[in-house]
């Protein structure tokens, strides 16, 4: 690297740490069920070795039926051993593997375009897709808060550049299947993603490997250790271990014959095509920050200038990111809740990479061009806008709109029990908040130990510990003696609230009566 | 040629009267209220000739679908001359065939009069335009079917002016070489546009949607500054053009979503939500037509700035998408998608496989259209409940006058009870579900509202029963 590009490279990574990093425990207020379940599985793996139901050193956590890929907690357990149980804990792998995804974006990026031929500007594209990875709203959004879709997408990043190094030197194919094979029980879609998009490189780069002969060995039988368990669930007739959470939100499961659900699909797909899911609204509130779309506004005439360079081009290149991207938006287009920013993740750095070519197309043009130099000032100051407009929403005005997205209130309701527990025999928590369970589990810092030698968490919708029970409340039925703490969600019939827990924008988040 | 056009008939003429089931509010404002409009002379005839039913209503926009389709015969056959697209008739016989069974004209020549005519006129319009340089007189000529064309329906006003636009742009020699005719042309188009310049803000007013949106828009924005502190920063980031800004880009992106336009437009009354304005395989027929059109750059061009310019002032005025609004790009997307659709036809000799199986998922998601549009899918509406109900009334008790407590929150009700009563005007007699009177008249309204004891004559038979309407004496 140039003495620039070094320190273009350096200022950048730098600004990724900050964006990633600064006020990660407030911003965003509050962390959701996922997170919380991350947590104390990470916090009970730490304690006893075990998850919440109790099971030793899982692949997978069975959490409330979702079945989420273990790897995000096992990365957290060294981090609980520095930290306390969090939230800058709890977010910090995350984070850290935001900013690592971006620091080897730039690695890919250079590899890629190397597939180009002589390409001259790959040091200043690629910088650019590190740049724009390092500020891109929707990568910002899932560093910052405990989303194993990010994890993922990292060890994505990084298999597929070892796998175009390895390309020329095999060692490093050894990374390359260890990477993919991590990425493959860090998130549910890259199961699907990772081993398409593979079957499609090694097609298409059939010639290089196919050279290599036996030295292809080795890296295979790592990549498959990695499907061992998968396999080891399918034959010991638990393979909801591996589809269960596929099978909750599957178009199949949800649509009355098999032409409603191709149908779907095809349609599931298309909505991905989305400029205004893309640039304008975002999907879910808790994928994108208030009145923001998951990439920025100004990146919109660059991306289609991107994609028309990519149109043209007749190399490899053109292959792999066009199949990286169609491939990348099949395991969404299966599910029911579609567009959907984080099932997606994976394709980031492919749109940036797009978008990089773009930019790097005008500036140069610009360059060249001096009398295009006053459209282009001017443009600079709307990117300009653009960023503090982003960032203000994002890091100020996020707390305040999406409080009740990003389900507040838990820590105070449980401080406020903390503080009042010794009043009451027994705390009654409404089943209509969401898994409260957990977050009384992870707030509470309650013992795992303890936890699981109580039986730990049951395959009901009702859960228990210490004088905590967690279930659905008739208000009627219920004993009203004050001996009784209830806390209740808004829509549980109740008498008068002895305490209320409200969200930023003023509506109610917890209800508290005796 | 003769079975396509039969074709297109039957697809629009079958189960007129019931597919739709409720008459939209916009046909019975055409039908039974007073206008100097073509529709609603149209309309009249129709009523006139036939009485006071669905399919009088429905039939003249079913014949002009017809016609629509006839035309495009001859629209494609001009354009073919011009890009050289096949010597023989294949092509415009394609383009008559994507357009008899399309999704969005069979739907919208099936309840929108106003539209289907315009759409007729408008490519009326656009035969004159070609033959503009073979005789002068069709500087004056076009002018006629596009004046019918926006005075059928105003969505195809900006078609005429950018018509307008390219003429001037693209032949100013020859229109300034033949002055005379082109002041009348400017001359009797100022006259047909008059209703217009009288009162521009038909054609700039944002509807109830968009008026609600951006008041939304300037509260949150005040919101922001506030809760920032007033700060000169914050101020200027959350000017409420911004907000603004973006909900214009918003609805203009959403005119341009793959998925409301081949697999589910469910923005508007007028389209059923269960699919979209086209066939999901018109995706694949309009991305190769795009392809072959890339070549031709000047249709290329012109094709791109006239989508954007229709899409941009429809977001302009409007809330959400509006597939009516979008209606003056059909004979573009229907040329572009024929060209596509004889690309792979012309595949067939060399690649059968592709070719079959394109041809099966045609014919799959054809048959998927007729299916569910005119068997499965006849929801029960309100509207469907209240006719019975007038129906009920208008048997067994003539047309005496009755109390109708509207919770439709918004439509036209009394047009309904005209029109299904055939009786008078009952703008009187109509009340919101929030205000109205036992008086001992005679009373139709919502089950759920009719208190204990009243005198019961009629209960619809809706699934739901939060729909049923009832007659009641209170």
């Amino acid at each position: 690297m140039k003495i620039l590009n070094k320190i273009l490279f350096t200022g950048i990574l730098l600004l990724a740490v900050f964006l990633r990093i600064w006020n990660l425990g407030n911003i965003p207020i509050s962390l959701n069920w996922d997170e919380v379940a991350i947590g104390y599985n990470a916090y009970s793996i730490l304690k006893t070795g075990m998850d919440e139901h109790g099971v030793r050193f899982p692949i997978v956590l069975e959490s409330f039926g979702d079945f989420k890929p273990a790897l995000y907690s096992y990365l957290l357990v060294p981090v609980l051993m520095v930290f306390d149980l969090g939230s800058f804990a709890v977010r910090l792998p995350s984070a850290v593997f935001g900013i690592i995804g971006v620091i080897f974006s730039y690695f890919l990026t250079k590899e890629l375009l190397k597939l180009r031929g002589n390409y001259k500007n790959a040091p200043i594209v690629s910088l650019t897709v590190m740049f724009l990875l390092a500020v891109s709203p929707w990568h910002i959004q899932f560093s910052r808060a405990a989303f194993e879709a990010n994890i993922a997408t990292t060890f994505f990043i990084i298999g597929f550049w070892a796998f175009l190094l390895g390309l020329k030197r095999p060692i490093f194919l050894f990374l390359s299947a260890a990477s993919l094979g991590f990425s493959l029980h860090a998130y549910h879609s890259t199961r699907l993603f990772v081993p398409l998009f593979l079957l499609f490189l090694i097609f298409i780069f059939r010639e290089n490997l196919l050279a290599y002969g036996k030295k292809l060995l080795t890296p295979a039988i790592i990549g498959f250790l990695f499907l061992i368990p998968f396999f080891y669930f399918a034959l010991t007739g638990r393979a909801e271990m591996i589809f269960g959470r596929a099978s909750q939100t599957t178009v199949f499961s949800n649509s009355k014959s098999l032409n409603e659900a191709v149908y779907k699909i095809g349609e599931g797909y298309l909505k991905h095509v989305s400029l205004k899911w893309l640039f304008v609204t975002g999907d879910n509130d808790r994928h994108h920050a208030p009145s923001s779309g998951i990439l920025y506004i100004w990146e919109l005439p660059f991306f289609i200038l991107g994609i028309l360079i990519l149109l043209r081009d007749k190399s490899k290149f053109k292959l792999v990111i066009l199949s990286w991207i169609l491939l990348g938006l099949v395991p969404s287009s299966l599910t029911t809740e579609v567009p959907h920013a984080i099932r997606t993740l994976i394709l980031i750095p492919s749109l940036q990479i797009i978008t990089a070519l773009g930019v790097v197309k005008v500036a140069l043009t610009v360059w060249k061009k001096k009398i295009l130099l006053l459209p282009a000032f001017f443009y600079i100051l709307f990117i300009g806008f653009g960023f503090i407009l982003y960032f203000h929403l994002y890091f100020y005005q996020m707390n305040h709109e999406y409080s009740r997205f990003w389900q507040f209130g838990y820590s105070d309701a449980v401080s406020y029990v903390r503080q009042n527990d010794q009043k009451y025999k027994k705390i009654v928590v409404s089943n209509k908040l969401e898994q409260p369970y957990i977050f009384f589990l992870f707030f509470l810092r309650y013992d795992p130990k303890l936890y699981l030698s109580e039986g730990g968490t049951r395959k009901t919708k009702e859960q228990a510990f210490g004088k905590y029970e967690f279930r659905n409340i008739n208000w009627k039925e219920e004993v009203h003696d004050g001996s009784v703490l209830n806390i209740l969600s808004p829509s549980d019939e109740r008498s008068e609230p002895i305490h209320t827990i409200r969200y930023f924008d003023g509506g109610d988040a917890f209800i508290i009566a005796e | 040629a003769g079975t396509i056009l039969g074709v297109a008939l039957f697809l629009r003429l079958y189960r007129i009267d019931q597919v739709v089931p409720e008459l939209f509010g916009k046909e019975l404002e055409v039908s039974l209220v007073n206008s100097i409009t073509i529709p609603s002379f149209v309309s009249h005839a129709s009523l006139y000739l036939l009485g006071m039913s669905e399919f009088a209503v429905r039939l003249p926009g079913v014949i002009v679908g017809v016609l629509t389709v006839a035309l495009m015969y001859y629209l494609a056959n001009e354009i073919n001359q011009r890009l050289m697209v096949r010597k023989d008739s294949f092509f415009p016989l394609f383009a008559m065939g994507v357009l008899s069974v399309l999704p969005w004209h069979i739907q919208i020549s099936r309840s929108d009069l106003g539209v289907s005519l315009g759409l007729f006129f408008f490519i009326l319009m656009v035969f004159p335009l070609c033959w503009f340089k073979q005789n002068k007189w069709m500087i004056v000529v076009w002018v006629l079917p596009a004046a019918a064309a926006f005075h059928a329906d105003i969505v195809f006003l900006m078609p005429v002016i950018l018509a307008v636009g390219f003429i001037s742009f693209y032949h100013s020699s020859y229109i300034r070489k033949y002055w005379i005719q082109t002041v009348l042309s400017v001359a009797l188009l100022a006259a047909f546009m008059m209703p217009f310049f009288r009162s521009p803000q038909i054609l700039l007013r944002p509807d109830d949607q968009l008026t609600y949106q951006l008041i939304e828009n300037t509260k949150l924005s005040q919101e922001r500054v506030s809760y920032s502190m007033n700060t000169s920063l914050s101020k200027v980031l959350y000017l409420p053009i911004i907000e603004n800004s973006k909900l214009f880009l918003s609805n203009t992106f959403s005119y341009f979503q793959p998925h409301s336009l081949f697999f589910s437009w469910d923005k508007d009354q007028y389209m059923n939500p269960n699919f979209g304005l086209f066939y999901p395989v018109d995706l694949l027929f309009i991305l190769l037509g795009l392809a072959f059109l890339k070549k031709k750059k000047t249709f290329f061009t012109v094709s791109l700035i006239y989508i954007l310019a229709i899409v941009l002032y429809a977001a302009f005025l409007h809330g959400s998408s509006q597939s009516t609004w979008l209606m003056p790009v059909l004979p573009l997307a229907v040329i572009l998608s024929s060209l596509g659709f004889f690309r792979i036809f012309e595949l067939r000799a060399r690649n059968k496989f592709v070719f079959a199986f394109v041809v099966l998922i045609a014919s799959f998601c054809m048959v998927r259209f007729l299916g569910i549009y005119y068997i499965v899918e006849n929801k029960e509406t309100l509207i469907g409940e209240y006719e019975e109900a007038f129906v009920y009334l208008a048997k067994n008790k003539g047309s005496i006058p009755v109390v109708v407590v509207d919770s439709t929150y918004g439509k036209n009700l009394s047009l309904y009870s005209r029109f299904f009563r055939e009786g008078p005007n009952d703008k009187e007699f109509i009340y919101s579900v929030n205000n109205y009177c036992q008086d001992g008249r005679m009373h139709i309204m919502p089950t759920y509202l009719i208190p204990k004891g009243a005198q019961i004559y009629y209960i619809s038979q809706a699934q739901d029963e939060k729909m049923n309407i009832g007659i009641a004496r209170l």
